[in-house]
């Protein structure tokens, strides 16, 4: 069952340079359990796709479509609604632990002060809590640890208190945006272990472009570009069948995979190409191309492409 | 072309309690002309400083840094200005490598300024030359750095550095701020770059399937020391350090691609945190982590030795 539907969505944001259209029409689900990757490169829109979600974006926004949540549509609900399902019912990671943490309160109190935001629990009983989530993330010494402050944590380590506060009431859907970006390889693994550990019961949207990180975590890959999704489908196909020729050259630009550039860079999301949006990068462009913009095409079960060539 | 043999270097802190950081200790390698060292470790290791320390960005306590013969720490200010245009660096961060105020023609042309003998018309011409080496465009020369995406930005460093017609590059985490289809871009034309001038790289990484591409031989740092240095397949194919074994295996898992591939790879996930460099480890410095750790490992240092052709290892149980 579809626990999250996105529908037809839009977000633009209004700048004097002109319409930032940072997500162009998406249609997406994920279900209940299910671990849905998102990849993409700087300036993509996906994580902007990410906050549009739990509605964390600048007054200004311009968003469209339906955003379907357990039957709601978050995009019609109050904000008073929305902040109960924040953090209760869909929860963020974020990247950047350093910045995204209070530096003048303890790392227990943080998650307690979550905890407290949701449930009816006094102080004491939160505190408690807190502890508990930080020894599931596997922070040794979690009472003594508890007291301490941001800056006292190694980056890794804050990345894992980041993981508790997400996971601190419980959501039914986790959101993490680069939740390894800026780590090293050997405290990335262990990250990686832990969220797929602690995740395994919940639905998750990997928000990344770290493909090495997708493919160990996901259960299905989305690709993409210029705001709009242009392939997805299980994370197999996607490795062993890509059809989309910005995934395919995704995969040969990788360091171990030939490091073959693709030419060119992403346009901008003002001034977005006619046509199909990868046309102008694209080596298999047709005169089709230049002119329609691709739909969706399920080429088989499961697997959808955005291309004419496919 | 670069031989540097203890290099050293403490750093101290505090007002009142000096405590010292050993950022580098004792490190010894040679890169040969052409060829390229990848040097690859965690952050903290104290990689960035190896690479200011061999271009005397910053003074090394003890060491000798060896270039084309020339012992480099004995320099007096004016030889060193002298011969720096032959070593080169380019940084992490291309937006910021580049005065934001002056044209992209300005950036490139300024080196060629200050230490060539053009005249202006030659500069000019070179200035296009340049430009065109590293892929670059005319119509590219009169814009400012923020008209131009983080990769031409890193083309332009390229360009600039390209000027000097240096020998010996320094390259600290060239890639780390690109996106994969950029990067590839970069280290393609690193990789023709070299050929064409037969340069040197010491290429600074944390990326291990980045150095793999790169490099011909590979060391490894941890915490100060190199603990594995040799030829980049035998690195791969025969590590024998237990940190560069964890290194191999969370890379190799961490691989796009389905199945992780890992299964031929020695080593394990390393539990915990790099320690301190304020508080390193007595004996091996990597003893808290490993999981072969013996008693000899807590109070005697490795000394470093050959186990195969150029391949050199720290550790007390190879």
């Amino acid at each position: 069952m579809n626990l999250l539907e996105i529908i037809d969505l839009k977000t633009h944001f209004p700048t004097s340079n002109g319409l930032v259209k940072a997500v162009d029409t998406i249609d997406m689900s994920i279900s209940e359990q299910e671990t849905f990757g998102l990849i993409g490169e700087t300036g993509c829109g996906k994580s902007v796709l990410g906050h549009s979600i739990i509605r964390l974006l600048q007054s200004d926004t311009v968003m469209k479509g339906k955003i379907i949540y357990k039957g709601k549509n978050l995009l019609e609900i109050s904000e008073a609604e929305m902040r109960n399902i924040r953090g209760e019912e869909i929860a963020m990671i974020l990247q950047n632990p350093t910045t995204s943490l209070n530096p003048v309160i303890t790392v227990g109190e943080q998650i307690a002060e979550a905890i407290r935001l949701h449930q009816r629990l006094n102080k004491k009983d939160a505190k408690q809590k807190a502890i508990e989530m930080l020894e599931a993330v596997r922070i040794p010494s979690p009472s003594q640890r508890a007291n301490e402050y941001p800056h006292e944590f190694s980056g890794g380590m804050k990345q894992r208190v980041m993981i508790a506060m997400g996971l601190a009431c419980d959501p039914a859907l986790v959101i993490a945006d680069e939740p390894t970006k800026g780590l090293d390889v050997t405290i990335k693994i262990q990250i990686v272990e832990l969220m797929k550990e602690v995740t395994a019961q919940k639905a998750m949207l990997l928000i990344t472009h770290d493909l090495g990180v997708a493919s160990e975590m996901c259960d299905r890959i989305a690709l993409m570009y210029a705001g709009e999704l242009v392939e997805y489908a299980s994370v197999i196909e996607i490795f062993e069948n890509p059809l989309h020729p910005y995934t395919i050259g995704f995969l040969d630009s990788l360091p171990g995979r030939g490091l073959v550039p693709i030419p060119g860079m992403s346009p901008s999301l003002i001034d977005l190409p006619d046509g199909c949006r990868f046309h102008p990068r694209c080596s298999h462009v047709m005169e089709i191309c230049r002119q329609k913009h691709p739909g969706m095409t399920e080429m088989k079960d499961g697997h959808f492409v955005r291309c004419f060539h496919a | 072309m670069l031989e540097v043999e203890g290099l050293t270097k403490y750093f101290s802190s505090g007002l009142n309690k000096k405590r010292s950081v050993k950022a580098v200790d004792g490190v010894s390698f040679n890169i040969g002309k052409g060829k390229t060292l990848g040097l690859v470790g965690e952050s903290g290791c104290g990689k960035t400083t190896v690479g200011r320390l061999i271009m005397r960005l910053i003074e090394p306590t003890a060491g000798k840094v060896l270039f084309d013969g020339i012992d480099l720490i004995a320099l007096n200010r004016k030889e060193l200005r002298n011969i720096r245009p032959r070593m080169q660096m380019i940084f992490q961060d291309p937006d910021s490598s580049l005065d934001p105020r002056m044209k992209i023609s300005a950036s490139i042309e300024e080196p060629l300024r200050l230490h060539g003998t053009y005249s202006r018309d030659e500069r000019e011409q070179k200035v296009l030359e340049l430009v065109k080496i590293v892929g670059l465009g005319p119509e590219h020369i009169e814009r400012y750095p923020y008209q131009l995406s983080g990769g031409q930005n890193q083309r332009v460093v390229l360009a600039r550095i390209m000027a000097m017609n240096p020998d010996l590059i320094i390259a600290d985490e060239p890639t780390s701020s690109l996106d994969v289809s950029v990067q590839a871009q970069i280290l393609n034309l690193m990789k023709d770059m070299q050929k064409t001038f037969n340069l040197s790289y010491l290429f600074i990484s944390h990326d291990l399937d980045v150095v793999r591409i790169m490099a011909d031989h590979i060391a490894v740092m941890y915490l100060g020391r190199l603990v594995e240095i040799g030829e980049t397949n035998d690195i791969f194919n025969s590590a024998k350090h237990p940190y560069t074994q964890a290194l191999l295996l969370a890379a190799t898992r961490l691989q796009p691609g389905v199945g992780d591939g890992a299964g031929h790879v020695k080593g394990i996930i390393l539990k915990g945190d790099t320690p301190s460099p304020f508080d390193i480890p007595t004996g091996c410095r990597f003893h808290m982590r490993c999981p072969h750790q013996k008693d000899v490992c807590l109070s005697q240092e490795p000394e470093s030795f050959e186990v195969g052709v150029g391949h050199y290892v720290a550790c007390h149980f190879v």
